[in-house]
């Protein structure tokens, strides 16, 4: 993982000395200075602000192309990893709403999509996700804030019944103790399921529908399901399912190509457990 | 004037913590309690694929009568053992003959080519699978009570009301339930 994690890294730095070096970056960096303080002192007759204009916009020129060198090397890398995978890279996606995740938030957007054409892996997106939440600050001052995740979009098959349709399985945060956990769920039609192991509810959060059969929800994670969740899930791994679609998300943009391997697989364990699992709820039931 | 409102506000603090830790040991006592129940749902189905296995094995390795012997023998005791101090034992011995019992099927071609054996043999594997896994979540929740208990100042609440430490559930080395789990989401 160290050596795929560094792979961004690398890119990134050769890509940032190749755009510092082209004369259209190197020029106005160690040209623009003088000039500026040359004009500034004939038109205002002082020298001084256009001259610390001229000194700042070398900051600002080398962090807008290490944004670019960045932004570059992680459309590389994710082209790379989704063109191994069998994916298409776009720039232009659009992820449907049909998880919770996917509709949180005032604003949403997708970056960098992966996705799968053909029958194999129908449904299936990989991309950088993010969320805004604009809110007002105590003076009126109007205030956004993004959340940034990297997401796993999947589709379940068969699905036609359903004793489990949706559920939210998100990480608890080292600053998220339980006493919240009551009023969060009664802020929302859902309630909190608390499972029999006490790592399983100290690292995440399991939401269910108020209506939802407890015994359902024990049934799908099963003692090995909660231990994996715990010790062999990525960090920060959560998941989301809603009648056929699967979502499950790790935090961040996650660039390296072991963390995107190991989401991908999770999410493919957790789809087919809930195959089984429709599977044997269906031939139980019916 | 000040000072009774000092002892009422740390009565009244003391009555909060009270309350607070000793709920606190009943939710971590009832964790405990749950986690057991889900190791003994897993036991028993354990216990009932046991005959079915006997049965078929017997139709085809009948040099083995001594060994299936063993095994009810041990399904028997581990059937008998209550809590986790004594099921630990009794099961693992149980896990051991099991063990050298479908070792010695692996020699009958026959008996390995029954679909019957097979689909017995697996549910047994995923059966041991999740008792390792409830091992895990159940020993997991008793240190985190005993832990509870234990510690100053909620020790003196566990000695007042009677919280007793909680056995782990342990296995013997060789069990094929303290292997590893090979934990999957499935």
């Amino acid at each position: 993982m160290g050596s795929s994690a560094s792979s961004f890294a690398v890119r990134r730095r050769a890509r940032l000395r190749e755009l510092m070096l082209r004369p259209v970056t190197l020029f106005p960096i160690v040209a623009l200075p003088v000039p500026l303080a040359i004009a500034g002192q004939a038109i205002t007759g002082r020298a001084g602000p256009a001259l610390a204009a001229g000194l700042l916009a070398p900051v600002g020129i080398t962090a807008w192309r290490m944004q670019q060198a960045t932004d570059q090397a992680e459309d590389a890398v994710m082209t790379e990893w989704g063109a191994s995978h069998g994916l298409t890279f776009t720039d232009d996606l659009e992820l449907p709403g049909d998880a919770p995740l996917l509709r949180a938030g005032d604003r949403r957007r997708a970056e960098n999509g992966l996705f799968a054409l053909g029958e194999v892996n129908e449904g299936l997106i990989v991309c950088h996700y993010i969320y805004t939440v604009e809110s007002r600050g105590s003076k009126g001052r109007r205030r956004s804030d993004d959340r940034t995740f990297t997401v796993c979009h999947l589709k379940v098959r068969g699905t036609g019944w359903s004793a489990l349709p949706r559920l939210r399985l998100h990480r608890r945060g080292s600053l998220d103790p339980h006493f919240g956990d009551r009023l969060q769920a009664a802020l929302t039609p859902e309630r909190l399921v608390q499972l029999e192991s006490v790592e399983f509810n100290d690292a995440y959060k399991l939401f269910v529908s108020d209506n939802q059969d407890e015994v359902a929800v024990r049934a799908f994670f099963t003692p090995a399901a909660a231990v994996w969740l715990v010790e062999q899930a990525p960090p920060g791994f959560m998941f989301e399912m809603e009648l056929n679609t699967l979502v499950a998300a790790l935090p961040g943009r996650v660039r390296d190509p072991g963390l995107l391997d190991a989401l991908l697989d999770s999410a493919r364990r957790v789809a087919n457990h809930i195959e089984q699992f429709h599977a044997y709820e269906e031939t139980t039931v019916r | 004037m000040t000072s009774l409102y000092i002892l009422i506000g740390a009565a009244v603090l003391i009555g909060v913590f009270l309350v607070l830790t000793y709920n606190g040991m009943i939710g971590a006592r009832n964790r405990v309690d749950e986690a057991w129940a889900g190791i003994d749902v897993q036991l028993r189905r354990r216990h009932d694929l046991i005959p079915n296995l006997v049965e078929t094995v017997k139709g085809y390795a009948t040099h083995e009568r001594e060994l299936m012997k063993q095994v009810t023998e041990a399904r028997t005791r581990a059937m008998g053992a209550q809590g986790p101090a004594r099921s630990g034992p009794a099961e693992s011995a149980l896990g051991a003959v099991l063990g050298r019992l479908m070792a010695v099927a692996e020699a009958y071609p026959q008996l390995r080519a029954n679909e019957n054996f097979l689909a017995l043999q697996q549910e047994i594997s995923n059966t041991e699978n999740q008792i390792a896994a409830s091992r895990r979540i159940y020993n997991g929740n008793v240190q985190s009570y005993n832990t509870k208990i234990q510690v100053f100042p909620n020790s003196v609440v566990a000695s007042t009301c009677s919280f007793e430490p909680r056995d782990y559930f342990e296995l013997e080395e060789g069990a094929p339930e303290r292997e590893p789990v090979a934990v999957s989401f499935g």
